[in-house]
């Protein structure tokens, strides 16, 4: 795939490396495509923020005697469409150890890692049946008290902040408009300039200097 | 409710859980907009002030509609025809 320069600010031209398959490892991991873009600061700022947000939503919404990031699970039943997991997808594999669990759960096989990020049991399913020992949506909420909004909200939002991420990996910063028009601008006077004489050399290096204020 | 929002004790404080959210948000949005760390600091600056500001505004907002509501007497409904007395005295 080639690589597609995109003049940012300043003059700078990033150069955006095999955008879709960015796209796809942004949405693996959170700064992922971006570092395979060799954008690192930005991709040890997206991991940071994005990656920190939904570790602590996950910390939130556990504990040690419930099993940890129990407010990322998908679960499709009457009564329990979780609707919630459609945001926190946008993570990625950080949030796809509970499809396993949901399908395990939904097969009637023991659920792993203690539980982690494995759907609540239905209020309808025995104590004696394979997964009966896991807590009910009920028992969450009344143990985690307002830790499992907590969570929900914090893991939610990560997932979509990824998506910006996505976004940037796929198609690089966003231009504002009035940005965009002064780019216009400039590339309609470079191309009047084109019938000039050609810059020389030292006037090539002064144009590939960003211009960034201290 | 009360007493965990706006309690005296500040590190006992609700508050504090939007502090990593406005800090993440602010520099992930800020990132999407520029590619260099300096911009992208001071970008994140400006957008959380602006998300706190906004906060304060819909938290004041919500603070006045429930000190009004909270004021205001429940008015017994007079349309309730058992309380009503009885149209020709005693029956």
């Amino acid at each position: 795939m080639p690589e597609i320069p995109k003049q940012a600010e300043s003059q700078q031209v990033v150069r955006l490396k095999d955008p879709e398959i960015s796209a796809f490892l942004a949405w693996l991991i959170p700064g992922l495509g971006h570092l395979y873009q060799g954008r690192h600061a930005k991709a040890a700022l997206y991991f940071l923020c994005i990656m920190g947000l939904f570790v602590c939503g996950v910390y939130l919404g556990g504990s040690s005697e419930l099993g940890w990031g129990r407010v990322v699970y998908f679960s499709w039943q009457e009564g329990d469409k979780r609707l919630h997991y459609l945001c926190q997808i946008g993570i990625g594999l950080p949030a796809l150890p509970a499809l396993i669990q949901a399908n395990r759960m939904h097969n009637n096989r023991p659920v792993l890692w203690n539980g982690f990020m494995a759907p609540p049991r239905p209020m309808n399913m025995p104590r004696e049946a394979v997964n009966g020992d896991q807590p009910t949506a009920h028992r969450l909420h009344l143990e985690l008290k307002r830790y499992f909004e907590l969570g929900q909200v914090y893991t939610m939002i990560a997932g979509l902040l990824n998506i910006l991420a996505i976004y940037d990996a796929l198609s690089g910063p966003v231009t504002p408009a009035a940005r965009k028009e002064e780019e216009k601008r400039t590339t309609s006077s470079a191309d009047a300039d084109s019938k000039a004489p050609p810059p020389t050399e030292g006037d090539q290096q002064k144009a590939q200097q960003p211009d960034v204020k201290p | 409710m009360r007493a965990v929002i706006f309690s005296l004790n500040w590190l006992d404080n609700d508050w504090w859980y939007a502090v990593p959210l406005v800090i993440a948000v602010s520099l992930v949005y800020a990132a999407t907009r520029h590619e260099q760390i300096v911009p992208i600091l001071r970008h994140a600056v400006r957008v959380a002030l602006w998300i706190v500001g906004f906060m304060a505004v819909v938290l004041l907002v919500l603070v006045i509609l429930s000190m009004q509501i909270a004021e205001k007497p429940v008015q017994p409904s007079s349309g309730n025809a058992l309380h009503q007395p009885p149209a020709g005295g005693q029956m």
